[in-house]
């Protein structure tokens, strides 16, 4: 009926970059923003990055390092993909993991030296069932009571970070320590590693993970029911999907992850648990799951290089005094620069959307 | 406008269109599902930039580069969704819309003056503080067409304009677009209805695969059928379906007692019904849109809860409808919100013909969804209904509005269904497309599906329904047979007359 042309690559082209416009100009943007502060700060930026790259990919030391960050950010990223993509603004990630890895910790010590193919699996998915016991209250809270998801899980945040402060000074401070901590799991729930690096089990799992939530999404009913709910309330109402169950659900998986995460981190890196610990991977999972366009394949390249950044601007800042919260601007602004390409692309869209009817 | 060309991936919806209208006219702009018109017309609105083409205002050479550059040119359009905000007041929508632009803000009192003068030259009168919300939707369109007014636009465009009102309504329309005609407005008016066109257009346009096909004056489109083969390039015979044998069965499918259903805001919009549909009918429900006919379907559909009164289905009364359980009797619910309730602009195709089904175990029996098996379906149904589209993976948000209704219906026949619930099924349909629908509708009927047909346009109501009843204030107050079916009485009824 019309005249229709195939899809010419130019085309293509377009169609395909289009949808990651606004988190290339985001990371490009930020890494421009960057030099600019590296520049007011007196240091060389193009030294700075480099530095950054070179020190997080190149050698052995660093390439292990990113590899063992970017393990938690990964895992709780896609676990976070799945509330994201479900309408659902979980930003409790941060609790869920300090509450899994404390609970993966004592049940890591209390158990007694059992195997490792039996007590380290136990341990882990102790840390998930934790984490995903913590995402729980603000998730019945919003299926039943419909309460903003966002304020619940975040106040939780807090509460997990006191309440771990309070455990490990109080009933499960390790006596033998002189500063309060934990007790370490037993050996035998270490995780392994590969020939006598710091390259551990964990990091397959993390890649293992994440195909898993990509082929949820994109494969299996629950995902695609997921994402009915995200686009559209009505329309889950329409075709009369349980709603509860699946807000409830999204929220345990992504409280298991972050919690689960939190649990590989234990086990394959920190052994106990102090006060002082407080990962962000919680929270830089948020900022990362936006700029990858909550696509589950995106997430990995994405988690890797913020992994780069966190690991190369470390070492930046041992041997070039860079101040370590340069990553924190850095982040800062790649999220800033998303959400206002975001926002003008979108509001571009929607225009068109109301037009084109 | 003159040679506007505009392509999107892969489909070219608009190709050399010159396009030409007067002061003080009604320009009708007419063509089948996915022509091109709301693309051109967009263009002229400045969300679309031409590839090729240039537009001519006033005589000048002009470049719409955004909706602004249209606006100061005098541009305005309505669509067909409205932009209103639906929590604000008139007054603060029609604030909205013309401070866009500068730091100053007007004065509201002076604002509001000038909405009711606006309303009042137009020929009826709108409450400046009343919220958006609580308007009628021919009302909300009227707040449309004051805003664009005070923005001062001299080429108003409206984008099926008609097809949400009622009857009354749309005479009411009319009347407001001759005046502005007079006064020497523009009036580009998009719609399928031919009776509409002659009615009101003094030219029309007529646009075809996106190429423009011929522009008409009033004297030259006395015959419609002229029109009718001018939008399809071939002529189309009308069927009638009054004739075909009525339908007796009295085995019943559903039945609706003391039926009362709230609406969102907690008003008793169903308040007391009575209904039987019989298997292998067509039982429509004539009645002016706002009667309670909206959250009747969604009660039949289980997607709204009934707050009191029962509903059987083959004899069984139902203890909790619900959308699923609807769904496993062989209910399909043919939404008027087809943006966002029926189909999600975001999903593809096969994402949104399989939107209900993927629960269904006959359909898909396992966890995963065989994306392969939708895909196949997609293609079938874009071939069956002609959908324009470029394959099963093209999002919904990228279709016209009446392939968009096409999609929705198909979805909703699949799987030889016991009961439609159609609402307002033929909804942005062109004529041939319409006619295709009903004769589905038809056949499934006489394959022993029921159709229970709401819908806006009485003629659409009588052409097609074996029996109709009329709703009037959440009731049904008089059931006729199409033999003895009557349109005054009828429409006597649907404003209540004689109703005791
Ligand atoms: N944003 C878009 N991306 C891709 N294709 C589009 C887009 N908007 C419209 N199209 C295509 O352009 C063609 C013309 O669409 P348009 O909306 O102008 O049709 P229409 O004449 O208004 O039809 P209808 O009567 O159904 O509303 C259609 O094939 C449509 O699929
Ligand atoms: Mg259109």
């Amino acid at each position: 009926m019309q005249d229709r042309e195939g899809l010419k690559p130019i085309d293509w082209l377009v169609t395909s970059i289009k949808p990651a416009l606004s988190s290339i100009i985001a990371i490009l943007g930020s890494i421009i923003a960057g030099s600019i502060v590296l520049a007011l700060s007196g240091i060389d930026p193009a030294f700075a990055y480099y530095t950054i790259f070179y020190e997080a990919l190149a050698t052995d030391f660093g390439i292990t390092k990113t590899l063992v960050e970017m393990t938690p950010l990964l895992i709780t990223a896609v676990g976070l993909l799945v509330c994201f993509r479900a309408g659902i603004w979980n930003i409790g990630a941060q609790g869920q993991m300090l509450i899994g890895t404390l609970f993966a910790n004592v049940v890591g010590y209390s158990l007694g030296p059992l195997p490792t193919p039996i007590i380290l699996p136990i341990v882990l998915v102790a840390g998930a069932i934790a984490g995903a016991a913590w995402a729980l209250p603000p998730a019945i809270l919003k299926a039943k009571l419909g309460i903003n998801e966002v304020i619940t899980t975040l106040l939780l945040n807090f509460v997990a970070i006191n309440l771990i402060k309070f455990l490990i000074k109080g009933p499960l401070r390790n006596v033998a320590e002189e500063h309060p901590q934990t007790y370490p799991i037993v050996k035998s729930a270490y995780m392994p590693t590969f020939f006598g690096t710091q390259i551990h089990v964990g990091i397959l799992l993390a890649f293992v993970i994440a195909a898993a939530i990509y082929f949820l999404m994109v494969w299996t009913k629950l995902g695609f029911q997921f994402k009915i709910l995200g686009e559209s309330i009505k329309a889950a109402r329409y075709v009369g999907l349980p709603i509860s169950r699946l807000i409830i659900l999204a929220f345990i998986i992504s409280g298991g992850a972050a919690g689960f995460a939190g649990a590989i981190q234990l086990t394959a890196v920190m052994r106990n648990v102090n006060p002082a610990w407080a990962p962000g991977y919680g929270l830089e999972a948020v900022p990362l799951v936006f700029i990858a366009k909550m696509n589950p394949i995106a997430v990995i390249p994405l988690s890797i290089l913020f992994a780069v950044f966190l690991v190369g601007t470390d070492i930046m800042h041992r041997t070039t005094g860079v101040p370590v919260y340069f990553i924190e601007i850095f982040l800062g602004i790649m999220l800033l620069l998303f959400a206002v390409s975001e926002v003008v692309q979108r509001f571009r869209v929607r225009k068109v959307r109301e037009a084109g009817v | 406008m003159v040679g506007i060309t505009k392509t999107f991936p892969g489909v070219v919806a608009n190709k050399d269109v010159d396009f030409e209208a007067y002061y003080g006219e009604v320009h009708g702009l007419l063509g089948e599902n996915g022509a091109g018109k709301s693309t051109l017309m967009n263009i002229l609105a400045g969300f679309y930039r031409p590839d090729k083409g240039e537009i001519w205002v006033n005589g000048k050479h002009v470049k719409i580069k955004s909706p602004k550059d249209a606006i100061k040119l005098g541009i305005g359009m309505v669509y067909q969704h409205f932009s209103l905000v639906k929590k604000l007041t008139v007054l603060e929508n029609v604030m909205l819309a013309i401070t866009t632009n500068s730091f100053k803000i007007p004065r509201q009192s002076k604002i509001a003056e000038e909405i009711e003068k606006t309303a009042q030259s137009l020929g009826f009168s709108i409450d400046p503080y009343a919220v958006v919300a609580d308007l009628s939707v021919g009302e909300q369109q009227r707040v449309e067409i004051i805003k664009i007014l005070i923005r001062g636009s001299n080429i108003i465009i409206l984008d099926e304009p008609t097809s949400i009102l009622s009857p009354v309504e749309v005479s009411g329309l009319f009347e407001v677009l001759r005046r502005l005609a007079r006064d020497g407005k523009t009036i580009i008016f998009i719609t399928h209805k031919l009776e509409e066109v002659m009615a009101i257009c003094d030219r029309v346009t007529v646009l075809r695969a996106g190429r423009k096909v011929g522009t008409l004056t009033r004297d030259e489109m006395k015959s419609a059928q002229r029109l009718v083969t001018m939008i399809f390039g071939s002529e189309i015979t009308t069927e009638r379906f009054d004739k075909r044998a009525l339908s007796h069965s009295v085995r019943e499918v559903l039945r609706a007692e003391n039926l009362v259903v709230e609406n969102d805001l907690g008003v008793n919009a169903v308040n007391g019904l009575n209904l039987v549909v019989h298997e292998g009918e067509i039982l429509g429900i004539a009645g002016i849109e706002g009667n309670g006919q909206l959250e009747l379907a969604e009660a039949l559909a289980g997607v709204r809860p009934i707050k009191s009164g029962s509903i059987y289905f083959k004899g069984r009364k139902l203890a909790k409808p619900n959308p699923m359980l609807m769904y496993s009797l062989g209910v399909r619910y043919i939404t008027e919100d087809r943006i966002g309730e029926g189909l999600i602009p975001s999903f593809n195709i096969t994402e949104n013909l399989i939107l209900k089904s993927h629960r269904d175990n006959n359909f898909i029996n396992s966890w995963f969804i065989p994306w392969t098996k939708g895909q196949k379906l997609a293609e079938q149904i874009i071939s069956e209904y002609n959908i324009i589209a470029r394959g099963p993976s093209s999002v919904a948000s990228t279709l016209s509005g009446g392939n968009l209704q096409k999609l929705l219906v198909a979805r909703e026949l699949m799987h030889n269904p016991t009961l439609i619930i159609a609402n307002q099924p033929t909804h942005g349909l062109d004529i041939k497309t319409t006619q295709y629908i009903h004769r589905k509708f038809v056949e499934q009927a006489s394959n022993g599906s029921s159709i229970l047909l709401i819908s806006n346009d009485l003629g659409e109501v009588m052409k097609l329904s074996d029996r109709i009843a009329v709703m009037y204030n959440g009731r049904i107050v008089g059931v006729f047979d199409r033999e003895n079916a009557d349109r005054e009485a009828i429409g006597r009824l649907m404003i209540g007359h004689g109703i005791s």
